[in-house]
């Protein structure tokens, strides 16, 4: 019988860069979500359907990024990585790869829930909304090829082209409260 | 078409046909269990449903710990806890729910609560949140069209929070359910038209759901097929147990398929009429149907064009042109409606369902956010959920 050194174990492993890669997008979508609050009348009008206070993270199972959204007070705020045990809704992705295909173009937020790829910890009502307002939020985010992250691509609009302008130049990076 | 990537389960023993009830004390001694609590509601006891059941299992060692008959019309939390409590006190092992879809719901919900041991079911909304070890859960419909006894969701209303709480999980799954036609023998005409064209709503939007897969898809052409054929024949002549016995077999085929592939936006609006205008929710599904086929044309042309084969017959179908044929299953299915209408009365618009004008602005607003919307091929924006509602209303 062979040495049980010969039976090589493989353990656990870290993506590296796909990790980093979405840590960095969601810091931009955290933002992009902000600052379509205040730009965006349709986003608006939906995060203020919503109750009082909510939090909302978006993660990455088992321990990889998150993004943390909090409506209080009137405001609509991206705490960053800030974890919240209570918080009312989890999006929760299954693996680094999926998201990051997602934020590569190459799966859509669509086919992320049509494929199981995430579950949703919370109110279902709510993750519906929220779903809707990411979809416009990607949509003031990603210029031209935005199809390819949601099934119906915005109307074009100036205010749409004056709002990317706005997030690009100051919402991108967190100055648009 | 093979998609990238699908996903199937199923985990439910069916037990279907003439006497398969006289099939429940030896299944349930199967699964080691032998004091069950039955959850049901008035009117499955009046219709003689649970005396059925206790005949059946009457000598074989199986007693019925209890029998919950309170259950309310759209299931609700405070049920759920009141037979969780009779459950521990009276000491039984596992759940028999009897009934239709709100039976079936509230007992998902006992099962999560004495499964998970606690007392508020509000912390496990959502999907995949339970985590434990289930207790043995059997199902005996008594209507043919939620699909409840072979689905992984349940929808328990709160209340005092003024919420409908939905859970989604495989443990909720059911070991096993027992298709027994006697037991949808007592439905009216009205009733069966509806559950029946609820079954038939499952079949074809899981064909239109982004999740579509052959496995699904296998399961809803079953389920269409055997809806056509014996659904009319249900409501006209429901003393037939062959046709009730398909009816009920469909039904789960349905459930089966729409449990793997999503559903979209005939349940989404149906879902919202139910909360808004307390639609019964078959009659939402039967009227907004072809309204929901025609807004998914652009993107489900194809399979609704195939869908005629079986929605119409093979001589409709080699009859019509290759370009009409989505139109003239979305035709098919009107058909079927105007003719379950004839003869049960089953409403074809809101008008006739007595749903107010006035509420169609708030259903739609409603419809956008339900989670059906999600599989549907196309987004649902609020104006396509009025367009649709106007349309269907008279």
């Amino acid at each position: 019988m062979a040495s049980p050194s010969r039976y090589y174990q493989i353990k656990p492993g870290r993506k590296h860069i796909q990790t980093s890669i979405v840590r960095l997008v969601f810091l931009s979508l955290g933002h992009a979500f902000q600052t379509a609050y205040r730009l965006d009348p349709e986003v608006k009008k939906e995060i203020d359907s919503w109750p009082e206070t909510v939090c909302i993270v978006m993660n990455v199972e088992p321990d990889g990024p998150c993004m943390t959204l909090v409506k209080r007070n009137g405001t609509f705020q991206y705490l960053g990585e800030k974890e919240i045990v209570n918080a009312d809704v989890v999006i929760a992705i299954k693996n680094v790869e999926f998201i990051f295909r997602m934020m590569m173009g190459l799966m859509s937020m669509p086919r992320i829930i049509a494929e199981n790829r995430q579950y949703v910890k919370g109110d279902l009502v709510l993750a519906s909304s929220i779903i809707r307002c990411m979809n416009r939020v990607q949509a003031l985010m990603i210029p031209v090829i935005t199809g390819l992250y949601i099934k119906k691509v915005p109307k074009f609009s100036w205010l749409m082209v004056r709002n990317r302008i706005i997030f690009w130049t100051w919402g991108v990076l967190g100055q648009v409260k | 078409m093979i998609p990238k990537y699908f996903e199937y389960f199923n985990s439910v023993k069916v037990v279907a046909g003439k006497q398969a009830l006289a099939r429940l004390p030896e299944e349930l001694l199967n699964l080691g269990v032998q004091k069950p609590i039955l959850v049901t509601d008035k009117g499955v006891v009046n219709a003689g449903l649970v005396k059925a059941v206790e005949e059946n299992v009457a000598g074989s060692g199986v007693s019925i710990g209890a029998v919950y008959d309170d259950t309310p019309v759209d299931s609700s939390i405070h049920a759920v806890n009141a037979i969780a409590a009779i459950y521990r006190e009276k000491g039984c092992d596992s759940i028999i729910a009897v009934g239709g879809g709100s039976a079936i719901d509230t007992a998902k919900g006992v099962n999560i609560v004495l499964s998970e041991n606690t007392d508020d079911l509000l912390k496990f909304t959502g999907n995949n949140r339970v985590r434990a070890v289930m207790k043995p859960f059997v199902v005996i419909p008594t209507t043919g069209g939620t699909g409840s006894e072979v689905t992984m969701a349940a929808v328990i209303a709160n209340p005092d929070l003024g919420v409908k709480m939905q859970f989604t999980t495989p443990l909720m799954l059911p070991d096993f359910t027992i298709l027994d036609p006697r037991m949808t023998k007592t439905m009216p005409p009205k009733i069966t038209a509806a559950t029946g064209m609820d079954a038939m709503t499952h079949a074809v939007e899981t064909f239109m759901s982004i999740q579509r897969n052959p496995v699904s898809d296998a399961f809803a052409w079953s389920a269409i097929e055997l809806l056509v054929e014996n659904l009319p024949m249900a409501v006209t002549n429901g003393d037939d147990e062959d046709v009730r016995l398909a009816v009920a077999t469909a039904a789960m085929l349905a459930g089966i398929a729409f449990s793997n592939s999503m559903v979209g936006v005939v349940h989404a609006v149906a879902h919202a009429l139910g909360g808004v205008c307390h639609l019964p929710h078959g009659i939402a599904n039967a009227i907004i149907l072809p309204f929901g086929m025609e807004f998914n044309l652009p993107k489900a042309r194809d399979v609704l064009s195939d869908m005629l084969l079986v929605l119409a017959g093979p001589e409709v179908f080699a009859a019509t042109p290759k370009k009409q044929r989505a139109e003239k299953s979305i035709a098919a299915v009107r058909d079927l409606i105007k003719t379950l209408n004839r003869t049960s009365g089953l409403p074809v618009c809101l008008e006739q369902a007595g749903v107010p004008r006035n509420k169609l602005e708030k259903v739609a607003q409603i419809a956008v956010s339900d989670g059906a919307a999600n599989f549907n091929p196309i987004e649902i924006e609020y104006q396509d959920a009025l367009n649709i509602l106007n349309r269907a209303y008279a």
